[in-house]
């Protein structure tokens, strides 16, 4: 067991190897129980004042450790001296990844682990009690405070070289892992190790490198490149996702109410309603005399101009033509629209097709007096009546659409960069709810 | 909230300025976008097939 509840690190000790004479350096010489010496790889067993024993000769390491140890370096407000080095790879795979042991006087030891260039910090129940009530959700999931974690990696873990000291027999250990992420947080359940039945979890959170580098005071350009995706390598597009995705339903609720709003200042009017009897113009063919409307005021600096034409054709069609004029400078907006109605009784079903009623909209219409000159046709020549309601200010439901449309596009395209990272970062895992199978 | 709003400021400024022009839109009864039964301006409307009644306007 690491030695614990001191109030500062305790002063180091030598001992020597049996094999090669070489000063090994403990620096937890009353926690420490196996040891490496720098010098032949003996894995040496010893335990305070005993004679120490060679267990077996450790693989050397692959790579050289980036921190050195005894080391000491401040993280997440804990004093750390680097005490031990592991290179570690799955049992079944060729994927390896490096740790460095952590020991915190008052609390224990943690690890950093690195992956592919990917640092997390690794610690447990003692620096965070929580872990002590984490149970499993599922095979799939875990809740940890809050958060849901998703299975990310299964494996046995081996040690395939090692260097420092520590207090378990870890040349032998293959603790049977399971990874649960929730970025920038992962969760390490252990089972299996030697003289435990119950699972073991650990939480770990991903690392700058330059954060360590200077809490560790070690030069960052020898720390390994970063490749690919870190199974807990917090997204800036998932940060940029959750941004948008609080705001956006926001401004969505500040457009509709100032819609609402604008619906008050400039209430809706309707300025005519009124049945116009059309005569058919007898040296056309079609064609109905024109006419001209009583006048109406529009008051306010600009204004939309709802048109609605409706007339009682029956299996026919009418189209009008209108003109709005300006009584004042005599200018113009024409529009022409169509009405055409049709039904019948055919294969023992009734049908019905088109509408007997068109609208327009006329937008930023200026202030004035104006009229309407209107230029019916139609393909019953019969006298009838055409309605036409003009309506000032009316409710332009295709800019709250289009504004919400608009305000919607940047975060489909974040949600859209969000879930690509994602994918990409699952393609690591045989767990990937991206990819079946 | 200030934190999410730092981060997406860019989308922010740019939601302002969509919201403004909408706000623009509802005070001047502008029309954002026009269509067949939607229109602006239609004095040079090309479309027009029909005989030329003439009306003496004041």
């Amino acid at each position: 067991m690491a030695t614990i509840n001191l109030e500062a690190f305790p002063i180091p000790e030598d001992v020597t190897c049996p094999k090669c004479n070489n000063i090994i350096t403990l620096y937890d010489p009353e926690g420490s129980e196996y040891c490496v010496c720098l010098s032949c790889n003996s894995f040496i067993r010893f335990k305070a004042h005993d004679k120490p024993i060679i267990q077996k000769s450790a693989p050397a390491i692959n790579q050289q450790p980036v921190l050195k140890l005894g080391s000491i370096g401040l993280i997440n407000g804990y004093d750390f001296r680097v005490i031990g080095y592991i290179e570690k790879k799955e049992e079944d795979s060729h994927y390896a990844w490096r740790e460095y042991i952590l020991y915190n006087y008052a609390k224990g030891y943690a690890n950093f682990a690195e992956y592919d260039g990917h640092w997390t910090f690794v610690a447990g129940k003692e620096f965070y009690p929580a872990l002590v009530n984490l149970k499993d959700r599922s095979w799939k999931f875990l809740d940890y405070e809050g958060h849901e974690y998703n299975l990310f990696n299964k494996y046995t873990a081996v040690t395939t070289a090692l260097l420092g000291e520590f207090d378990w027999d870890i040349l032998f250990e293959t603790a049977k892992t399971s990874e649960f992420v929730s970025p920038p947080n992962i969760i390490y359940k252990e089972q299996d190790k030697p003289g435990t039945s119950t699972a073991d979890f650990y939480l770990g959170q991903y690392i700058e490198p330059a954060e360590i580098a200077e809490a560790f005071k070690t030069d960052i350009n020898l720390f390994p490149e970063r490749i690919g995706i870190g199974a807990n390598q917090p997204s800036k597009y998932a940060k940029r996702w959750f941004s948008v995705y609080e705001i956006t339903p926001l401004l969505i609720i500040l457009v509709a109410v100032l819609g609402f709003a604008a619906s008050f200042i400039k209430p809706e009017s309707r300025v005519m309603d009124s049945d116009f009897l059309i005569v058919s113009d007898s040296t056309k063919v079609n064609e109905f005399k024109p006419f001209i409307t009583h006048s109406f005021e529009l008051n306010d600096r600009s204004s939309a101009v709802d048109f609605s034409i409706r007339s009682d054709i029956d299996n026919n069609w009418l189209e009008a033509t209108v003109v709005l004029v300006n009584e004042k400078d005599n200018q113009s907006w024409e529009v022409t629209e169509s009405i055409e109605y049709y039904h019948g009784y055919e294969g023992g079903e009734s049908w019905t097709e088109g509408s007997r009623e068109a609208n327009i909209l006329l937008s930023s219409i200026p202030n004035g007096k104006y009229h309407l000159n209107i230029y019916p046709a139609s393909g019953d020549i019969n006298d009838k009546y055409i309605h036409i309601n003009v309506t000032v200010n009316p409710v332009v439901w295709r800019n709250v659409l289009i504004t919400i449309l608009l305000l919607c596009l940047y975060p489909l395209f974040a949600w859209y960069r969000m879930r690509e990272y994602e994918k990409r970062r699952w393609m690591n895992s045989d767990f990937s709810p991206f990819y079946a199978g | 909230m200030f934190n999410k709003i730092k981060t997406a400021r860019l989308y922010v400024f740019v939601s302002m300025v969509v919201i403004g022009y909408y706000v623009y839109s509802l005070l001047n009864g502008i029309a954002l976008w026009e269509s067949s039964t939607v229109t602006r301006n239609t004095e040079n409307n090309t479309g027009r097939v029909r005989g030329v009644h003439t009306f003496y306007h004041k």
